[in-house]
């Protein structure tokens, strides 16, 4: 069923380049490299120990419009090698559509990507694409998704609908690789509760401005991208060597409102969702918070931002895990304004409960016209250990706890 | 709103040599004109080229596409487009203004799709790392300003009007802009701007004005010096091309994420 997909990307990826040499084609995209360094050895003696771990990504994007801009055919393909963990060596079709432009209407077909969401700390509601985990544990990256997406606008809001063919599946680390669970997850044979990936999924959304507010509302139907993940005892005890989770997709029902709003210095910023489908009952999560911004700070064009969110998550513990029930983000954003466009953004998920923590750093600088620097860290504080042998542990980011990274990428655009 | 408007202007474009006229009425009538003129013209587009240059003599550059929308009774509607650096490629700003009241904006960022509000408090701040403040290149609407005629005078060959705007709207950082208008043209050749301590910051030049649609003068040419820290801005703008058939939904938050 997979190499369907794959082998009708292909067919279709043929069929633009034969209908694009008719005419011009804009081609963009970049390539970067990627020079993480782990600070300490991993918790598990079968995961690579190399400090330094280099890799790198390439992204083109190819554009074709006709009749003067009404319809577009967009490909976006996208590929990673990497040196340590061999289920980050992938690649993808992030999108591949066919997108026509109404008068107070759209129609995307193919391979895309589709963002909902306002807040900064997590991506709740954001659910139409798989999260591409391997690429970044923060979930904003995402594998393209297959699509017939209507939107029509009107003087009450925009109406979406989509129809989402085909499901795919979350990517994970391998057994070798770092930033993993306390057991790895096999990625390759996931569960099904009684569907297969090519079970449609439909979503639909209406969103509307009301002057200084954003809101829109949102209800998907189909498989949910999050898997449970469920360990199999064949009489052995849990061990680094065989031992796995098996991801466990559910069919889920999921209702969501999302809104932002800017009034003076303040931008407020709410995702809230309840979902059915998952876990023994249905149940609620919610991210909302605010950012509130300093202009001109230190007699400088430097704007500083302070975020704050609190994150609550009510789902139960054979629901799909998350490491977000209930904590408090706090970061501070810096535009320097100059005209390299240097940012920096840092930032602290704290766990009210077990205190654990992900802190976040992300840095960028242009160098040049087609050249850009990005920092990025992320540690993990008072994350618990634990003895696998006698159970997992509570808190899922106990396979992370010596997983702390710093990473510069170099990225050339094209 | 718009008629009362209306009315006033007219009034006020009957006296503009007229006899007992204060400073600020003048002031007003000559802005009226220059705003009567700039009406009308529904909808555009062009091409802006904008290249920083550092004290030092460094330089870099933004390429960006604007179109605007003219509404009427309310503030124009904008969207800008980058099309370099490479980076920022594909990225848009939406603005919704509205006069006095605060405006609307929203930032697009292609990559993640995702369009996020941004807050319009922050008027004086630095666009793009330029010596352009996002109060320079906003829409210009009238009741945005008081303000009060100065002088006659010769600035080069252009027999200009001086008149000194003082910003009505909240969060600018300036006390003043003293403003020479062109009286053939009724448009702008030079903008002295003012700090919050009242001294002179920038100034702004306007050249290579060019007709369109035999009603519309545009400046093809915006020059921005930052006399406190020596950087300048130069910004061309090229291409204009007006009455595009735009619709309010091209300006909408939705359009943006089909925007390229």
């Amino acid at each position: 069923m997979k190499f369907c997909y794959v082998a009708n990307c292909t067919i279709a990826l043929l069929a633009t380049f034969f209908s694009a040499t008719l005419s011009a084609v804009e081609i963009s995209g970049y390539g970067l490299l990627d020079f993480r360094l782990y600070t300490q050895s991993p918790s598990y003696a079968v995961q690579n120990d190399n400090t330094l771990n280099p890799s790198m990504m390439i992204q083109p994007e190819f554009r074709h419009e006709w009749n003067s801009g009404s319809d577009r055919i967009t490909f976006i393909p996208f590929g990673r090698v990497d040196s340590q963990d061999k289920n980050r060596t992938h690649f993808d079709i992030r999108e591949l559509n066919w997108l026509h432009l109404g008068r107070n209407w759209d129609l995307r077909v193919g391979v895309g990507k589709i963002f909902w969401g306002a807040t900064e700390s997590r991506h709740l509601i954001d659910v139409i694409n798989q999260v591409d985990l391997v690429e970044n544990l923060n979930g904003q990256e995402k594998l393209g998704q297959p699509m017939v997406n209507l939107n029509y606008s009107t003087d009450y809001g925009n109406f979406s609908l989509f129809y989402l063919p085909y499901f795919r599946d979350r990517t994970f680390p391998a057994r070798s690789g770092r930033l993993r669970f306390e057991l790895p997850v096999d990625s390759k044979d996931p569960l099904f509760d009684g569907f297969g990936r090519w079970h449609p999924s439909f979503a639909g959304r209406w969103n509307h401005t009301f002057g200084l507010w954003d809101i829109g509302l949102s209800h998907f139907w189909g498989v949910g991208r999050e898997p449970s993940l469920r360990f199999f005892d064949e009489g052995v005890l849990p061990n680094q060597n065989t031992s796995v989770l098996m991801p466990f997709y559910e069919l889920i029902h999921q209702t969501s409102i999302d809104i932002q709003g800017a009034v003076d210095n303040w931008l407020w910023k709410l995702e809230a969702m309840t979902r059915s489908g998952q876990g023994e009952n249905r149940f609620a999560a919610v991210v909302a918070g605010f950012e509130y911004t300093f202009y001109g700070v230190l007699n400088s064009g430097t704007d500083m931002g302070v975020m704050l969110e609190y994150l609550y998550d009510g789902r139960d513990r054979t629901a799909p895990p998350t490491p977000f029930n209930n904590d408090l983000f706090f970061g501070v954003r810096l535009n320097f304004n100059d005209a390299p466009d240097t940012q920096l953004v840092v930032s602290n998920t704290i766990d009210l409960e077990t205190r654990a923590s992900i802190f976040r750093l992300n840095a960028s600088r242009r160098l040049q016209e087609k050249w850009k620097i990005e920092a990025e860290s992320t540690l993990f504080l008072n994350v618990n250990a634990n003895d696998f042998t006698r159970g997992q542990s509570k808190d899922i980011l106990t396979g992370m706890r010596k997983d702390d990274y710093i990473q510069i990428r170099i990225i050339r655009f094209f | 709103m718009k008629n009362m408007m209306l009315i006033i202007v007219l009034l006020l474009s009957v006296s503009v040599d007229g006899f007992a006229q204060t400073a600020e009425e003048k002031g007003y009538a000559i802005q009226a004109e220059v705003n009567r003129r700039d009406n009308g013209f529904v909808d555009s587009m062009h091409e802006a080229y904008m290249t920083l240059r550092s004290a030092q003599g460094e330089e870099s550059t933004r390429l960006f596409i604007v179109k605007t929308l003219e509404v009427e009774s309310d503030g124009d509607k904008e969207i800008g487009v980058f099309q370099s650096p490479a980076d920022v490629r594909g990225t848009a700003v939406l603005t919704h203004s509205h006069g006095l009241e605060p405006d609307d904006q929203w930032l697009y960022l292609p990559s993640l799709k995702r369009v996020k509000r941004i807050s319009t408090v922050n008027k004086s701040g630095p666009f793009v790392g330029s010596e352009f403040a996002f109060e320079d290149i906003a829409s210009w609407e009238l009741e945005k300003y008081t303000y009060k005629y100065l002088r006659d005078e010769m600035l080069g060959e252009n027999d200009t009007f001086v008149v000194e705007n003082t910003p009505a709207y909240e969060y600018s950082g300036y006390t003043r802009q003293v403003e020479w208008i062109d009286k053939t043209i009724y448009q702008p050749r030079r903008i002295d701007f003012y700090d919050r301590k009242n001294e002179l910051l920038k100034t702004l030049t306007f050249s290579d004005y060019e007709l369109h649609i035999d009603r519309f003068w545009k400046a093809g040419k915006l020059v921005m010096t930052n006399h406190q820290n020596g950087k300048s801005t130069e910004l061309l703008r090229k291409n204009y091309k007006f009455r595009n058939g735009f619709s309010d939904r091209d300006f909408s938050v939705d359009a943006l994420r089909n925007i390229r």
